[in-house]
C-alpha cells in the first residue's frame, strides 16, 4: 500500500494527524488553483477551507485507481469554484472582472512594473472562458498530467488539448497585440 | 515515430518546455523535433509563452494552513458496513479479538435455513398429505382413483 493510501485510510478511520498531514502537503496547492480561477484571495480560502472538509468527510470515496490525492482535491476544488463562478454570474457581476480579480495580495512584493504586469496577465487568464482557464492553470501551473487534467474537468485527453491550444493561442494573440 | 502535425499539436496544447508534455510521448518527441528544425521556432515561440505566464504569482496564504486545522471536523460517521466490521472484529480490552462474533454471525444463515427447511416439511405435513379419513372420503366422491396395480 502506497503512502497516499496509508494516508487515506488513517483519515477515514478519523485520524486528525493525517488530515494535518494532507493540509500541509496539499493545502497551499489547491489554495493556489482556486485563487488562478478566481482570481481573489478570500473565496480561495474559502473554497480550499470546504475542499479540505470534504476531504476529512468523504475520504472514504476516493478511489486509487482513478488518480491520485492531489488531482481528486482538485476536482473538489474545481467543482467548487465552478459553483462560485456561477453564483457570480447570477449576480451579474463576472463580466467585469476587474471588480473581482484581487492582485493585490499576490503583487505587494513585486516592483512597480512587475505589478502591472502580473494584474495584467491575472486580467487575461482571467478572461479566458472557464474551461481553458481550467485546463491551463491545471496544466501550467499546477502541474498536473494530461490525464489528470482531464479527469478533473471530466473531458477526454483531445478535449483537454483543444482546450489548452485555444488557451493558449488566445493568450499569445494578446500577448502579440500588447507587444506592439 | 510522431507526425508532424502530433508535434505541432503538442507545442499548441502544452507549450515549449517538454516536461509538461505527456509522458508517454515525451521521449519520443525530443527524438522526432530534431526531424523537424522549422518545429525549432514554434518551440521558442511557445517557450515565449510559457515565460510569460510564469511571472503570475499567487498570494503567500499565510496563516491558511492554521485556518484548515483549525475548522472544527464534524465527527465521523462510518457506514453501515463499515460498523458491522468493527463490531465483528472488536478487540477486547486484553487484545483478543471476541471470536464468538463472527461465528455468532455465521450461524446465523445457518439457523435461517433450518428455520425455513422445517416450515418447508411441516407445510408438506399439513397441505399435501391427507389422513386416513380424508382419504377415504374423497374417495367416497369420487376424486380419487383407488391405485389399481
Amino acid at each position: 500500500m502506497s503512502i497516499e493510501e496509508q494516508m487515506m485510510q488513517a483519515i477515514v478511520a478519523g485520524r486528525q494527524d493525517a488530515y494535518a498531514r494532507a493540509v500541509h502537503q496539499y493545502g497551499r496547492l489547491i489554495a493556489a488553483y482556486a485563487y488562478r480561477l478566481l482570481g481573489n484571495q478570500a473565496e480561495a480560502e474559502d473554497v480550499a477551507q470546504e475542499t479540505f472538509l470534504k476531504l476529512w468527510t468523504q475520504a472514504a470515496r476516493w478511489d486509487p485507481a482513478r488518480g491520485n490525492v492531489s488531482a481528486w482535491l482538485h476536482r473538489i476544488a474545481h467543482n467548487l469554484c465552478v459553483d462560485n463562478l456561477r453564483k457570480r454570474s447570477a449576480l451579474a457581476i463576472d463580466a467585469d472582472l476587474d471588480s473581482v480579480i484581487d492582485t493585490g495580495a499576490a503583487a505587494a512584493d513585486l516592483g512597480l512594473a512587475a505589478q502591472r504586469q502580473h494584474e495584467r496577465l491575472q486580467q487575461l487568464i482571467g478572461g479566458l472562458p472557464e474551461r481553458q482557464r481550467s485546463a491551463l492553470i491545471l496544466v501550467h501551473y499546477q502541474g498536473l498530467s494530461n490525464q489528470q487534467a482531464a479527469d478533473v474537468l471530466d473531458v477526454s485527453v483531445d478535449a483537454l488539448e483543444s482546450l489548452l491550444a485555444r488557451a493558449r493561442r488566445a493568450l499569445k494573440s494578446q500577448m502579440s497585440v500588447e507587444d506592439k | 515515430m510522431l507526425s508532424r502535425d502530433r508535434l505541432i499539436s503538442l507545442i499548441d496544447a502544452y507549450g515549449g518546455d517538454l516536461q509538461r508534455w505527456p509522458a508517454a510521448e515525451r521521449e519520443l518527441a525530443k527524438q522526432c523535433l530534431d526531424n523537424y528544425p522549422e518545429l525549432l521556432a514554434e518551440l521558442k515561440n511557445a517557450q515565449a509563452l510559457d515565460s510569460w505566464l510564469s511571472d503570475s504569482q499567487t498570494p503567500a496564504f499565510a496563516g491558511l494552513e492554521a485556518r484548515l486545522l483549525a475548522q472544527p471536523l464534524p465527527p465521523r460517521r462510518a457506514g453501515i458496513l463499515e460498523r458491522v466490521g468493527h463490531w465483528l472484529m472488536a478487540d477486547t480490552s486484553a487484545g483478543a479479538t471476541q471470536w464468538w462474533r463472527p461465528a455468532a454471525l455465521a450461524c446465523i444463515p445457518l439457523m435461517l435455513g433450518l428455520y425455513v427447511g422445517l416450515q418447508l416439511n411441516m407445510d408438506n405435513d399439513t397441505n399435501t398429505w391427507l389422513t386416513t379419513d380424508e382419504e377415504l372420503y374423497w374417495m367416497a366422491l369420487g376424486e380419487i382413483a383407488e391405485e389399481t396395480p
